[in-house]
């Protein structure tokens, strides 16, 4: 916590109701909604360089969900993509969204190894980590059988539920690193 | 201001709280419209605007709705959100309307406990008395949770709330917020939905050695927001904010929280889409949109290098 006043062990009188001051200047700073805290660069010490390439390898397979889902906005703010462009998204993306499993997250590559910003939650709450990459895998199946029936309609039901199961993810597992 | 119209409650949700009523066996029989279903209607919108149910529910480990004890860490120690259901014992059931007014305006409960502001009641601050009171009539409608509040983990517990009023001094304005006579409905609707129910300013904004919102800074940013997560600058500087977004890229963050590089936001902010402005009008939606395009473009500082 850069900048944060620390809090130093029974200042005596003044000093006391400034640490005080400084404490609830910092209240609603350093808060976290996580179940629990994170220990931040717990897996720094061990990050060897295999592991770096295995968050580099891993975040270049993550871009393409987000090329194909860019489309799909480009898409719906109507500036040039079809919907035959948005049901070829949406195979990128379940082909993706099937291969979300310990072979691109290997254990040992959370935040603080490379550039990862995978939570170690994943690795504590695999299931639930492994149901949100199934939901994505459902929810890009229906966008392909939408999109297969050529109605502009039709897919706009599903786009919002492959965007929510984007965000129901990262949510929970993903922290962006400044 | 104009901005409690029925039609900008969708009628869905009109339809499920009539339902909720008719079920507790509140509603009117007959079909004349029930001023009460119409107002609890109302309170669940601004409900979900205001994301109560995500702080007040312990989703995690799977906690009943609206019975607290979400944890909400921080160096000082670890905050417990109360229970805020109806019960009588272990909720806020056996509070007046007056006692629940204060408590979001002013941040004291009703034994005189003075609030602390991990409880963004200086937003709600801002919240006008009608959305308070069909809030607090939605409120009402929900499952009692027969569960105590847990106490706060703090390494100074008592100190904290001495020292509310010095803070309350330094760093309360207390509402409801003005219209501004000089800018259109929409833009002061948005104002309303980004200020004071979305409270969008408590992450997103830098903050002075008091803990205040920096108001010379507000919606610049916050390298070292919630969760130690970044919270972006959102104002429309072409850099470091969203000067580039065009309304339609604004608009679809909001919905889905997609930007214009077809990555998906995560975090705080992707609870905030789910559960608040992902359920809000279209016309909501780009009220908030008028309003964030309309800031005065501020650069981010930049963020601490680890
Ligand atoms: C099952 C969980 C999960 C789902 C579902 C998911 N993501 Fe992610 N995503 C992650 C995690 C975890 C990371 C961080 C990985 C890292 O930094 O190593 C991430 C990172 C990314 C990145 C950044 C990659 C980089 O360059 O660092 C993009 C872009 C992205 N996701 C897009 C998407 C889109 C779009 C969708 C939906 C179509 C989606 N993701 C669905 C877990 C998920
Ligand atoms: C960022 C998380 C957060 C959000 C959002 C939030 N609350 Fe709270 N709320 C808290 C915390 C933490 C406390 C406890 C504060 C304290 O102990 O001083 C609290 C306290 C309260 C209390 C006082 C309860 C008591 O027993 O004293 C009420 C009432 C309340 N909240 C209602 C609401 C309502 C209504 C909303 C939505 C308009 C809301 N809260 C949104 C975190 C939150
Ligand atoms: C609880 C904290 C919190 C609140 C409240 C909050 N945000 Fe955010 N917001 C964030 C975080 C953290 C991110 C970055 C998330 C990410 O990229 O994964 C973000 C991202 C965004 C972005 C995307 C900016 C970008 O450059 O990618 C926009 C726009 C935004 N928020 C607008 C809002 C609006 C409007 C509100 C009020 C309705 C709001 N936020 C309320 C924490 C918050």
């Amino acid at each position: 916590m850069a900048g944060m006043p620390r809090r130093t062990d029974s200042p005596p009188g003044r000093a006391r109701v400034l640490v005080t001051l400084a404490a609830l200047a910092g209240l609603a700073l350093p808060v976290s909604l996580a179940p629990r805290p994170l220990q931040a660069g717990e897996a720094s010490q061990a990050a060897s360089p295999e592991m770096v390439r295995a968050v580099s390898h891993r975040q270049t397979e993550l871009r393409r969900l987000g090329a194909a889902m860019r489309v799909i906005g480009r898409f719906l703010k109507s500036e040039g993509a079809n919907v035959a462009d948005v049901g070829a998204s949406a195979e990128v993306i379940r082909a993706v969204a099937s291969g979300l499993n310990r072979d691109l997250f290997p254990e040992g590559t959370a935040i603080g190894v490379g550039r990862s910003a995978a939570r170690p939650e994943i690795w504590q709450e695999w299931d639930i980590f492994r149901e949100r990459a199934r939901s994505l895998e459902a929810a890009s199946s229906r966008l392909i059988a939408a999109a297969a029936t050529g109605n502009a309609e039709a897919v706009r039901e599903p786009i919002q539920a492959v965007g929510h199961a984007c965000g129901a993810c990262h949510e929970l597992f993903r922290r962006k690193q400044p | 201001m104009t901005r409690r119209t029925t039609e900008r409650f969708p009628a869905t949700v009109l339809a499920s709280a009539l339902l909720l009523l008719a079920v507790s066996g509140v509603a009117a029989a007959g079909g004349r419209p029930d001023p009460l279903a119409e107002r609890v209607a109302r309170g669940q919108y601004i409900f979900e605007a205001a994301g109560c149910q995500g702080c007040h529910t312990d989703d995690a480990h799977g906690g009943q709705r609206l019975g607290g004890g979400r944890a909400i860490t921080s160096v000082y120690g670890t905050f417990y959100t109360p229970n805020i259901s109806p019960d009588p014992i272990y909720g806020i059931g056996g509070w007046s309307d007056t006692a629940f007014i204060r408590a979001l305006r002013h941040g004291v409960s009703p034994d005189g406990t003075q609030l602390l502001p991990v409880f963004p009641f200086t937003a709600y601050t801002l919240m006008d008395n009608q959305d308070l009171l069909d809030l607090r009539a939605y409120l009402r409608t929900q499952k009692p949770v027969a569960r105590q509040s847990r106490p706060h983990d703090l390494q100074e517990p008592l100190a904290f709330r001495l020292m509310m009023p010095v803070w309350r001094q330094l760093s309360l304005t207390v509402g409801p917020l003005d219209t501004n006579p000089l800018r259109s409905a929409q833009w002061n609707r948005g104002q309303y939905l980004v200020r004071a129910l979305g409270h969008c300013a408590e992450c997103h904004s830098p903050r002075t050695w008091s803990g205040a919102l920096d108001e010379s800074r507000l919606f610049s940013g916050n390298p070292q927001g919630l969760n130690g997560e970044h919270a972006p600058n959102i104002t429309p500087d072409a850099e470091t904010g969203l000067g580039r977004w065009s309304e339609a890229d604004l608009l679809l963050l909001l919905e889905l929280g997609l930007r214009p590089d077809g990555d998906v936001v995560g975090g705080a902010m992707a609870e905030i889409v789910r559960n608040s402005t992902s359920r809000l009008t279209l016309a909501d939606r780009r009220a908030i949109v008028t309003y964030l395009r309309s800031l005065t473009p501020l650069r981010a500082e930049p963020a601490p290098q680890p």
